[in-house]
């Protein structure tokens, strides 16, 4: 089985923004995580499972949510409160844990998706099993604003 | 002659951008629809006159494949073209989709070009 590298997921989500929402973020730090994540305000996660299993979590401000799914939809007005900005959020995490399961299981093909869950309301910790491997990586976007997005996985991350 | 297409994917944003990318096509386009999921596209099928499906692999309730392939398995669709939009990437996948009837299989994420380039494939 494929391991997956950091560069890896930077690549992959770097790809989905550039692509789906057209900027380019900015990489800030990219390391093994013991500490649980603290969600900032919205978060997607996609749970996978297969022949490996793990899962992804894309977490950012609602602030940044908002202005994500207004980049998606290419509306300059999108209600922080709507359900666009769940939709959005949860597809851009779908698309990443998409790209992330192709590395993992090459092809993807033994690897089943589950559907975008959504948390909003932030001050929590969202935390996984100590026994599986964590990347988180932190980028930069629109006016300094940071996203995280941390793959979770039984198999070995490098 | 205009192309009526319907639009399945359970996402409300994923269906906008492909809408979006589908009018930068240059696609003579007709009426466009939208479905949830497998079971509502069916629905709307058994409605309208489509003459394109662009569907996502993974939703609630009926998959794509599911409704690729009901829409095979009935002769009074057999003229509709199908492709799959979807973060299911790998080939094997893509070959299940094409045994199962779809013409054509586009990877999220996407452009505008990439599903232009998909359809004119189909089409050919």
């Amino acid at each position: 089985m494929p391991t997956v590298t950091s560069h890896d997921i930077y690549e992959a989500v770097q790809g989905i923004f550039q692509s789906m929402l057209g900027v380019n973020p900015q990489l800030v730090s990219l390391e093994q995580e013991d500490e649980a994540l603290h969600n900032q305000g919205i978060a997607a996660i996609v749970g996978y499972a297969g022949e490996s299993d793990g899962s992804v979590i894309f977490t950012c401000s609602l602030e940044l949510g908002t202005i994500l799914a207004g980049l998606m939809l290419m509306e300059e007005e999108v209600d922080p409160e709507s359900e666009d900005v769940d939709d959005a959020v949860g597809e851009i995490g779908n698309m990443i844990a998409g790209q992330l399961k192709n590395l993992v299981c090459e092809g993807g093909d033994e690897v089943q998706l589950s559907i975008p869950v959504i948390v909003r309301d932030g001050n929590y910790r969202l935390s996984v099993p100590s026994s599986y491997d964590r990347w988180r990586l932190t980028c930069f976007h629109i006016d300094g604003a940071p996203f995280y997005v941390e793959m979770v996985s039984s198999e070995p991350l490098e | 002659m205009s192309i009526n297409v319907l639009i399945v994917d359970d996402s409300s944003t994923m269906r906008k951008i492909v809408q979006r990318n589908l009018k930068q096509t240059g696609l003579d386009l007709g009426e466009i629809f939208q479905a949830g999921d497998g079971q509502e596209g069916l629905a709307v099928l058994n409605e309208q006159t489509v003459n394109l499906v662009l569907s996502d692999w993974n939703m609630p309730n009926m998959d794509g494949l599911g409704m690729v392939q009901a829409i095979r398995a009935n002769e009074a669709w057999n003229h509709i073209q199908i492709i799959m939009i979807t973060t299911e990437g790998g080939e094997a996948k893509v070959q299940e989709a094409v045994a199962a009837g779809a013409n054509g299989y586009v990877k999220k994420p996407f452009t505008a070009d990439d599903l232009e380039a998909e359809l004119a494939s189909a089409a050919a």
